[in-house]
């Protein structure tokens, strides 16, 4: 039997973590080995098509940022664009695609297929060999074929022990009728890596000509959509696809309470935990009972498909529930579905152990991201994707891993929030996680990661000096904004016009421009003031400027925290051996092994008084070692 | 760290009060407000030495005091300390500690002087309760025992508030994300009608509080009276002392004193002003003005009249004036005449301060008029610091709301509710979250 050449990094799963990672892991320079059950579902969507929404869409323009796939793979499969929460303020904004499921799973394939370093492999994973050193050898599959490697990801997804159930019928099944992976769980149980069961779920698929669109509200994309990728040209996205706006009804609700002895959950064969953010359409109704009707959004799943996704109506019960709950709406009285509503149960760890690089505690060369991690969503597999695509070709090559901070990006504060407070359901990202949502807008996601991005080898020379090049625009805008003053006879006419009252005597411009009523690029324009501003570059001015003095507010709120953040723990700390801690806190801590005073004050059972008694022995120069 | 200060000794009319002040700049703080007697810089004072001198604002002298310096790490704290010890009026610390706000020290949390000999590893855990202990055992033999026993209502008052804030958060953070299944649109009224309601509650809190304080810290009350109508000698009949020079010549007193008594239940803090005359001369009228601001902070007016030169147009002028707090005519100098006092539609005690022996006529008076006066049945906040906390999220909140009516941003409205929130959470003690470390010491009372 020839030798196989050994894999710097194997990824098990090629959904949108393990295609990040392996991404990110080969473009690094590794050997990188991507392992998927069926090489026909890579970067598959088994549930809703469409990437970003609420703070899901900051998650993409960061991965983007740092040089992953995401962005730009949702741009060139983008059939409608939508920047939400558009009443709501600049940092909640928040771009939505529509994606072309089918295009978007060949656009990922092709990508991986031409990229250097990266062999895609179809085949079930069945064990990983780690020594008696807890140091990763090689990854072994289903028939025993073994692929030595230093680092092995495990993007299992939805795969793991997956069950699939409708009404009370379980099948062992991965998402989207794939194959289930069956041993891996068992193995890795071997290892003594602890696993837990959650659920997911999602709605039916229907038939296009099925449904009375005359009743229905429709839904169109942007006029002027915002990419999802900072390197794309504005204009360039596809935008013709319509989605419609459906309501349930008493009836359907009653149909839903009458039949909920037949849901597989509230009847107990399911005891996997459910993600509350994401909730069935029978949660709804449960839990919700005062609420008269839910939204159902119709979507498009693709522009040469059929099919329709119905987004916020999925559900577990029988399919002859369903087509009843169906003809109870209004406008779905001759529904076809094509592919029934389903829940999914399946293995995934608590990832409190795991270290904030995504590699396992207690393991070398042993890293986890997406679903198996305990979230939910695409996005957030994705960016834990690139993070650890990064951190296993770092391990790899000697390098220092990265962890991110939650002040710099929607990813540090996910990634922070798995490893320090765990999960006990389906982890989705909120803007209301981070407590510097007002700083982390969608629109500066480059300037806060992209050098960080460069750091790691994943941006390129040419998208280095774009970048440069634009935060010189933005910065000297900014400054030059801030020492300029005003004349009543340049301003007074515009300010008239917009509303807001005239200047008496010379004012700085920023002062003028952080009035709620100006437009900052509107009123550059008036002084013939031009930066060469390009793009989102001028809103981002606009942004820097009339935010400053809320983000300095919301940074005054944060600064104990970030003084936390600089009292660092060292790795080998005995809590034993800290006079004082609380029993929980010294298992806790020692379990864990928070980097700072901040994680370890965000961990569940350390108390205030707990971090109060480290942060003095810590002064006290109670620890020696280092 | 940033410098802390606060009085250090009980809310209380004592003998002396001690103000105490810990940081970086309490060096510094210290040396622009006070003036030592002799040549002494406080900056190059050396730790366990004091200094002599005058606390002054603006080159008045409010108070003659002993100032101490420490030197880190020796101190209570291990930071540089500073304490100064004056007489004991709340008044007068509550201005000396005003003036030290005013130089960039920020008012101390409760128990964060020992929070941060904590901190800097002065005290153990167990040190520090006890350090909590003992501070309790002086509450349960001193009168503000009551008061602690309402502020346990008061902090379940305030969680209710600050509880009503968070909800109405979490809504609205629910609702910046929620782009998808919306919940009905939250309508910039609505939001308005709970924030006003909220404002409201803090409102009242915080009007209870100025009305309580008038039984635990004092009425302020103002002497006014045309020239020599005898106020300093009402002034030294109510302090049973001589403290206003007392002349027969027009305009001797020319800047505000203050003074406190006792009588009964009731605290006066008395400021004796300048005689109220058309005057000339710039020193005099300066005082003048003093007096006429003392009117606005002023809880009681005490008119005093000459009983032989009667009520003049002036008086009727002036007595008009006290439209924002009640007052009372001193119908002075009775043993030099007969003549009656007028009626009024303000209450008039007949008196002769210079020959009289008692205040009891005066305290019967006070009754009448403080009737209403009481620590309130609403539970309400027990001190400065959680007053200043109400009033900073009262101050957001109308910010929040002028925001709303702007058109403003929903995430910078966000913003300033969560500041308001946080400065609630501060007062009943649960927020953890923001200031980690201050949940064990929030038991402790400000100045320890």
């Amino acid at each position: 039997m020839p030798e196989i050449i050994p894999f710097d990094v194997a990824v098990i799963g090629a959904g949108h973590a393990g295609v990040e990672a392996a991404l990110a892991s080969a473009k690094r320079g590794c050997k990188t080995a991507l392992f998927t059950i069926s090489l026909d579902q890579i970067g598959n969507m088994p549930c809703n098509p469409s990437i970003g929404g609420s703070a899901k869409g900051h998650l993409v323009r960061e991965i983007d940022a740092l040089g992953g796939v995401m962005g730009e793979a949702g741009d060139a499969c983008c059939i409608q664009m939508r920047m939400l929460n558009l009443s709501k303020g600049v940092s909640v904004h928040s771009p939505r695609a529509q994606a072309d499921r089918r295009a978007y799973h060949t656009y990922i394939k092709k990508i991986c297929e031409n990229t250097k370093n990266l062999q895609i492999i179809q085949t079930e994973i069945a064990d990983v060999e780690i020594d008696e050193n807890n140091r990763v050898q090689a990854v072994i599959n289903r028939f025993g074929a073994k692929y030595p490697c230093k680092a092995v990801v495990i993007c299992a997804g939805t795969f793991l022990n997956g069950m699939v159930y409708i009404g009370k019928t379980g099948v062992e099944s991965g998402p989207d009728a794939c194959l289930p992976a069956r041993s891996l769980s068992a193995n890795l149980i071997k290892h003594d890596i602890k696993l837990r069961r959650f659920k997911t779920g999602t709605p039916c698929r229907v038939h296009k000509r099925s449904i009375d669109y005359t009743v229905l509200q429709p839904q169109y994309g942007d006029p002027d959509p915002q990419p999802f990728s900072f390197m794309a040209e504005r204009g360039s996205l596809r935008n013709e696809a319509v989605c419609y706006i459906a309501n349930t009804t008493p009836e359907t609700h009653q149909i839903i309470r009458d039949n909920i002895y037949e849901s597989p959950l509230y009847s107990g064969i399911i005891h996997g935990v459910g993600p509350r953010y994401c909730p069935s359409i029978e949660d709804k109704v449960i839990r919700f009972p005062a609420r008269e009707r839910h939204q159902i959004f119709v979507e498009p799943t693709g522009l040469d498909t059929d099919e329709m996704y119905m987004q916020g109506f999925s559900t577990s019960l029988p399919e002859h529930v369903q087509i009843q709950m169906y003809r109870s709406i209004k406008g779905f009285e001759h529904i076809e579905i094509m592919r029934s509503a389903y829940a999914i149960e399946y293995d995934c760890i608590n990832p409190i152990c795991l270290y904030h690089t995504l590699g396992f505690r207690g393991f070398h060369g042993l890293y986890a991201a997406g679903q198996f991690n305990g979230t939910s969503g695409y996005e957030e597999a994705a960016a834990q994707g690139i993070i650890v695509g990064i951190n296993a070709s770092a391990y790899v090559k000697g390098e220092e891993e990265l962890s991110l901070t939650r002040k710099s990006s929607y990813i540090g504060t996910l990634i922070d929030d798995l490893v320090t407070k765990g999960t006990e359901d389906p982890y989705r990202m909120m803007t209301a996680r981070s407590e510097y949502r007002l700083s982390l807008r969608h629109s500066n996601a480059d300037a806060r990661l992209t050098p960080i991005g460069r750091k790691y080898g994943l941006i390129s020379d040419a998208r280095w000096s774009a970048f440069t090049a634009k935060m010189e625009r933005i910065a000297n805008a900014v400054e030059t904004i801030k020492k300029t003053s005003v004349r009543p006879d340049t301003v007074n006419d515009y300010l008239e016009r917009c509303g807001t009252s005239p200047i008496t005597q010379k004012v700085r411009l920023d002062a003028l421009i952080r009035r709620q009523q100006v437009h900052c690029e509107a009123i550059l324009q008036v002084l013939g003031l031009d930066f060469g501003l390009r793009g989102e570059e001028s809103a981002e001015v606009s942004h820097q400027i009339k935010y400053e003095q809320y983000i300095a507010r919301q940074d005054q709120q944060n600064a104990h925290l970030e003084h936390l953040e600089h009292i660092r723990l060292p790795k080998d700390v005995d809590f034993t051996s800290v006079h004082g801690l609380s029993s929980e806190a010294v298992e806790k801590l020692g379990k864990q092994t928070p980097e700072n005073l901040a994680q370890a004050s965000r961990i569940s059972g350390v108390s205030p008084a707990d971090i109060a008694i480290l942060m003095t022995w810590l002064k006290a120069g109670g620890y020696h070692g280092e | 760290m940033n410098t802390i200060a606060a009085i250090s000794t009980p809310n209380a009319v004592g003998g002396i009060a001690m103000i105490r002040v810990s940081g970086d700049n309490a060096i510094e703080a210290a040396s622009a407000v006070f003036q030592p007697v002799g040549n002494i810089k406080v900056t190059e004072m050396r730790g366990y030495t004091c200094a002599y001198g005058y606390i002054t604002d603006h080159g008045e002298r409010l108070d003659d005091v002993v100032l101490t310096v420490f030197r880190a790490p020796h101190s209570y704290t291990g930071e540089d300390t500073v304490e100064i010890t004056c007489h004991g009026g709340l008044y007068l610390s509550k201005q000396i500690l005003a003036l030290l706000y005013r130089c960039g020290c920020v008012p101390a949390g409760p128990g964060e002087f020992t929070k941060r000999a904590f901190l800097n590893g002065k005290l153990s855990l167990s040190q520090a309760e006890a350090v909590m202990d003992v501070i309790r055992a002086d509450g349960a033999a001193s009168l503000r025992q009551a008061n602690l026993a309402k502020q346990g209502k008061m902090h379940e008052r305030m969680f209710t508030i600050s509880n009503h804030l968070v909800e109405m958060l979490s809504a609205f953070a629910y609702w910046l994300d929620d782009a998808e299944d919306m919940p009905p649109e939250l309508e910039r009224d609505t939001l308005d009608n709970k924030l006003q309601s909220i404002q409201h509650q803090l409102q009242t809190m915080s009007d209870n509080y100025q009305n309580g304080r008038i039984l635990r810290e004092g009425i302020r009350t103002v002497l006014l009276g045309r020239p020599n109508a005898g106020k300093s000698s009402v002034m030294n009949w109510l302090c049973g002392m001589q403290r206003s020079i007392v002349t027969d010549i027009a305009g001797t007193t020319r800047d505000v004193i203050t003074e406190q008594v006792k009588i009964d239940e009731y605290t006066l803090l008395l400021s004796d002003t300048a005689g109220l005359r058309e005057t000339d001369n710039q020193i005099e009228s300066i005082g003048i003005s003093q007096a006429y601001q003392a009117l606005d902070t002023a809880d009681l007016v005490l008119y005093v009249v000459d009983a032989a030169v009667g009520i003049t147009p002036e008086d009727q002028d002036t007595l008009s004036k006290c439209v924002g707090c009640p007052a009372l005519v001193l119908w002075n100098k009775t043993d030099l005449t007969d003549a009656e006092p007028p009626a009024l539609d303000i209450p008039v005690l007949s008196i002769s301060a210079l020959h009289a022996d008692s205040v009891a006529p005066l305290s019967d008076t006070l009754r009448k008029i403080f009737s209403n006066a009481c620590i309130p049945d609403q539970p309400t906040v027990m001190n400065e610091r959680q007053n200043a906390l109400i009033l900073h999220a009262i101050e957001r909140i109308t910010e929040s709301r002028a925001l709303l009516t702007n058109g403003a941003e929903l995430d910078m409205i966000y913003i300033c509710l969560e500041d308001a929130a946080h400065a609630l959470r501060e007062i009943d003690g649960s927020d953890v979250s923001d200031d980690v470390i201050d949940g064990v010491f929030s038991k402790f009372c400000v100045g320890k």
